[in-house]
């Protein structure tokens, strides 16, 4: 009788000394955020402005020639210290553009620094041949 | 007797599986600490980076304030006997030179929006050593060789 109750109980021993629990296993994949892949636009090429001068002595020369050329006589103008306001807003502008640009390709270099940064735009780029001066 | 034994074979078995956890759990370890290696490694590298970068932002903003500076004192340059250069009086005395100048000034601020953008040099600006081979209106970004005198 003292048998019947051992043996169970020895094999309960055996067996649970041979289980094993199995560890819980997480895996943790890493997966990288789609590149957005944005090209800095192409350089765009500025119209060729003709500037005229106008003062009180040439004006009649000037509208004269305008009207022979068949522009219409017309002047949209500035004054001497407005021109060097304008010349210097230029200035700030053309800065800006590239402070930004810079900023730009400084984000792609560390954010992407595998990829060239839009080579292509850069490389196919002409520098336009502007026309001499027309008197 | 035999419950004694049946015992004891219980608890190597629990220690040997015991030991087998804390092995893996060592490696695991090992492997964490490779791991937090890497990653304060790459903060170094980044670390380095971000200076690199702010240097040369830096750089670039002192280039286009002395761009900035220029453009001012072109219109303010006094001369030799030490009167202020008034370019309204300029063109008013001699306004076909001034109207050439300008012209030509206009065509050079155009290619500095081009180089603004990212253009590159060419070969001219990159070669210009000279007054006359610069573009005045952006000198600092347009020819990065040129020396002032």
């Amino acid at each position: 009788m003292q048998n019947v109750l051992i043996l169970p109980i020895l094999t309960i021993f055996l067996i649970s000394g041979c289980a094993s629990t199995k560890q819980l296993e997480i895996f943790t994949k890493e997966i990288e955020r789609t590149p957005l892949n944005l090209q800095l636009p192409p350089v765009e090429t500025l119209e060729q402005v003709n500037l005229i001068i106008i003062t009180s002595d040439n004006q009649e020369e000037v509208f004269a020639k305008m009207k022979e050329q068949n522009i219409d006589p017309v002047i949209f103008g500035y004054s001497d210290e407005d021109w060097e306001l304008v010349a210097k807003n230029n200035v700030r502008m053309r800065n800006h553009i590239v402070k930004l640009r810079a900023i730009i390709e400084a984000y792609q270099q560390y954010y992407e620094p595998e990829k060239e940064d839009s080579e292509e735009s850069k490389n196919n780029f002409e520098p336009k041949k502007f026309n001499k001066d027309k008197d | 007797m035999l419950m004694g034994a049946g015992g004891g074979l219980w608890y190597v078995q629990h220690l040997k599986s015991e030991n087998e956890i804390l092995t893996l759990n060592n490696a695991k370890l090992n492997d964490a600490v490779d791991q937090q290696q890497a990653v304060i490694e790459q903060q170094l590298k980044d670390i380095e980076q971000i200076q690199t970068i702010n240097l040369q932002l830096t750089e670039t903003n002192t280039k286009l304030t002395a761009d900035l500076q220029l453009a001012e004192e072109k219109f303010n340059k006094v001369n030799a006997s030490g009167e202020r250069r008034d370019i309204g009086n300029l063109a008013l005395n001699k306004p076909k030179s001034i109207e050439r100048i300008e012209r030509k000034r206009e065509q050079q601020r155009a290619r500095c929006f081009e180089i603004a953008q990212g253009s590159p040099l060419t070969e001219e600006e990159l070669n210009a050593t000279k007054k006359s081979q610069i573009n005045a209106e952006c000198t600092n970004l347009a020819n990065p060789n040129y020396i002032p005198y």
